[in-house]
């Protein structure tokens, strides 16, 4: 028994070499986001050559204080997300950067232009709000990373798993979960109208009852043009 | 069918959500930690963040602090100053690189593809004629050797090959048959690399590389215009070591830079500042080849300094007629009201050629003057522009409008003056400026307005020293100061060194001091003299001094 398992092993090995790094790829993979936390080289901010001098200050609480009390009347004003970026960001909330994130981050590139993002040189700023155009782009987007989250497949998004907290069957917590992840907004800021709204999506477009992870594609993508979305 | 039922579906939701709130008069923390966290992090918060975060003030601030601690403030901060410089980069201005004795020709190239067959990743040298991997060897020749853009990862390569590239294929351009995948991924993350892509992005991101690195390090954020100071990522490391492929001269790399950028891993998606030391042609941010080459003219790479770093923009009342010939165009009607002020601030760029002529190497400097002070090099430049309080301003108001969503109305010049002189009292600490902003009630209104402002406040004059919005002491406070009684019996710091004789200007009598009043009460304000200060003096013999020469009339013996 104990030699079978041995050439078993050993056959096992030696495919895994024979197909080069796959074995070292592997082992790269589950780790990787570890990886990926981490800096490679220099730590980020430091000097490599002539010194650069003193650095800056600190906070200073004194200033802090005076500064706080000049006031104005004038709020800020909304801020569309980034339209080059938003889409890759949203995603490494969900995924690890890689191959997948890249060829994903690709399709979206298809839209970038109808998105409002910049021109490559820059001299086409990103667009600050959104007109029709970008709208529309905005929803085609949303579809294919709402696709990724929550009901990946193995062809387009090899082993990613769906997103979604709970069994599809569990409508209130995984529309809870998808708003809250995707507009930044609490929990209970999800009033009861919306969440109708959200659920007459979702049985739209899956009549009878029955969900499964594709369901909430279109509920994704609804909350994806939400104002809590769209403006920060 | 069903593609239109989704469609009027997400349409009906949309319209039944009725009118954003706009009405809450009153701080929100939790709308202000969303847009926090996805401005200074790019994520949004989590309910639990958001639960903790609007418990108390000290909550909130201290999740605005984790944030600016995050490494994924470098990424928000690179993306920041990638916006406020906008020098990208067209993939062609790689090949005006290429060394001349390669005649243009792609077939002098060492080109290789990489690529996965059956599971097995393995790089050939690239046809020059078509996307075909030609293979020098038999499958079962083949050797593993590491590839140097993606960590722990082998791939499989003729011995040939290995021989040529390097045990790390770092000596060989690489190129990636799927370049949309190699274009969006980030250098480090992922086995797919594209040898021209990468390294133009880089170029491209090198003057926000050096700005977010002395951010991270929080260095005075005056130091994003220091000579001699450049920023290296693995990218740009990786072309330094492609001296046979091309002409690094060109770009006005030196060997110190070269030796120094072999510390950055090739793989290092990060930039990493570089010091090799002050010289005339360089000026941090405005003379990195991304700078240079996008705003390819001298007047543009001024006009482009004046509007990006110090929210300045040329504008004038064009005659009625325009003249076929204006002749001279700093005194010509209608076109000296820029040209006067554009001309010598393009000037201070001459050494550098324009365009294609960029790689002609460096020119003699012209002598000339912006904002009342004199010089003939980029370098005196980027000191003009770092002591002159209105890139202190200027860097408020781009870091407030980038965080609030607008400008600054006229009536907020006091809190635009208040930004300033917190950033000031803190040598310029570009992460205290951001947390003095994030941490301010304004941020922190709930409310939401329209990005329109409709009476923008006007920048503040140019010429003025740094901390001239700290709103300095009356002068008339000091009294009457006379150059015998005040300033000459405290000025041996300075004269100590700067006598007659010396190689420094010098700053003995009533008339040296008259001479160049302005530019040593800048040197002061902002720390650079006398040698010893870590800061901008705000107490003490130094600042006393300092207030003195400002405050003497220059006349009053």
């Amino acid at each position: 028994m104990a030699l079978l398992v041995n050439r078993i092993l050993i056959r096992g090995i030696i495919i895994v070499l024979a197909n080069g790094c796959n074995f070292v790829d592997t082992f790269r993979k589950s780790k990787s986001k570890a990886e990926r936390s981490v800096t490679s080289g220099a730590e980020l901010g430091t000097v490599i050559g002539e010194p650069l001098g003193s650095k800056a200050y600190g906070q200073n609480d004194t200033e802090l204080a005076a500064l706080y009390a000049v006031s104005t009347s004038h709020p800020p004003a909304p801020i569309r997300p980034d339209a080059d970026v938003h889409f890759r960001r949203l995603l490494l909330q969900f995924r690890s950067e890689g191959s997948q994130v890249a060829r994903l981050i690709g399709e979206v590139e298809a839209y970038r232009d109808l998105l409002g993002g910049a021109s490559k040189d820059f001299s086409k700023k990103p667009l600050e709000d959104y007109d029709a155009t970008s709208l529309l782009a905005l929803i085609k987007a949303s579809e294919l990373i709402c696709e990724s989250l929550v009901a990946p497949t193995p062809d387009k998004h090899g082993n990613w798993q769906t997103a979604l907290p709970q069994d599809p069957s569990e409508v209130t917590e995984n529309i809870t979960f998808l708003y809250q992840r995707l507009t930044g907004s609490k929990n209970s800021d999800l009033d009861a109208t919306t969440l109708s709204s959200l659920k007459s999506v979702l049985t739209t477009w899956s009549p009878g009852g029955i969900y499964d992870a594709s369901s909430y594609v279109p509920v994704c993508v609804a909350i994806s043009v939400d104002g809590e979305a769209l403006f920060l | 069918m069903k593609h239109s039922y989704l469609t009027r579906n997400i349409v009906l939701f949309l319209l039944s959500l009725g009118a954003w709130d706009l009405v809450q008069a009153s701080e929100n923390p939790g709308r202000a930690l969303k847009r926090a966290k996805y401005l200074l992090n790019g994520q949004f918060p989590s309910d639990s963040e958001l639960q903790a975060t609007g418990v108390d003030d000290n909550s909130y601030k201290t999740a605005v602090r984790g944030f600016l601690d995050s490494q994924l403030f470098y990424d928000a901060t690179l993306r920041y100053h990638e916006r406020l410089f906008g020098t990208g980069l067209q993939s062609d201005y790689l090949d005006e690189l290429l060394n001349d004795n390669l005649e243009g020709n792609g077939s002098k190239l060492a080109k290789v593809f990489c690529g996965r067959e059956k599971g097995r990743l393995t790089c050939d040298w690239a046809s020059s004629d078509d996307a075909r991997r030609v293979s020098s060897c038999p499958a079962n020749w083949q050797v593993a050797t590491t590839a140097f853009w993606y960590p722990g990862l082998v791939t499989w390569v003729c011995p040939t090959l290995q021989r040529s590239c390097g045990s790390d294929l770092s000596k060989c351009l690489v190129v990636e048959q799927d370049s949309s995948l190699a274009l969006n991924a980030e250098l480090g993350t992922t086995e797919a690399f594209d040898a021209k892509s990468s390294v133009v992005k880089s170029l491209s991101r090198q003057s926000a590389g050096i700005a977010t690195g002395v951010v991270i390090g929080n260095y005075p954020y005056t130091k994003v215009l220091e000579p001699g100071l450049t920023a290296v990522d693995g990218a740009i490391a990786y072309l330094y070591q492609q001296s046979h492929h091309f002409d690094l001269s060109k770009m006005n790399v030196g060997t110190s830079l070269l030796n120094y950028s072999k510390q950055v891993p090739l793989n290092s998606r990060h930039f990493t500042l570089i010091n090799t030391g002050s010289s005339y042609e360089q000026g941090g941010v405005i003379s990195t080849f991304g700078w240079l080459r996008r705003y390819e003219k001298n007047r543009t790479r001024g006009n482009q300094v004046y509007e990006r770093l110090l929210c300045r923009k040329f504008t004038s009342e064009l005659p009625r007629v325009f003249p076929q010939d204006p002749g001279n165009l700093r005194t010509a009607a209608g076109c000296s009201g820029c040209h006067a002020s554009l001309d010598p601030l393009a000037d201070f760029f001459s050494t550098w050629g324009e365009g294609g002529e960029l790689y002609t190497g460096q020119k003699p400097g012209v002598a000339s003057t912006f904002a009342g002070q004199s010089g003939s090099s980029v370098s005196e430049l980027s000191e003009i522009i770092r002591l002159d309080d209105a890139f202190a301003s200027c860097t408020v108001e781009n870091v407030w409008e980038w965080l609030m969503g607008r400008r600054f109305y006229d009536d907020e010049a006091p809190l635009r003056a208040a930004f300033s002189s917190y950033f000031f009292k803190v040598n310029y600490s570009f992460k205290e400026l951001v947390y003095a902003v994030v941490t301010h009630p304004a941020f922190r209104e709930g409310s939401r307005a329209d990005a329109l402002v409709s009476t923008p406040l006007s920048p503040p004059p140019l010429g003025q020293p740094p901390g001239t919005s700290t709103q300095l002491p009356d002068c008339s406070t000091y009294g009457s100061i006379s150059f015998a009684t005040h300033i000459s019996p405290k000025a041996s710091a300075c004269s100590n060194c700067h006598s007659a004789g010396s190689q420094r200007q010098p700053l003995v009598t009533k008339a040296d001091w008259a001479n160049l009043k302005s530019l040593s009460v800048s040197m002061m304000s902002s720390g650079s003299m006398p040698p010893g200060l870590s800061g901008p003096p705000f107490s003490g013999s130094a600042w006393d001094f300092k207030e003195l020469v400002r405050c003497w009339d220059g006349v009053t013996p």
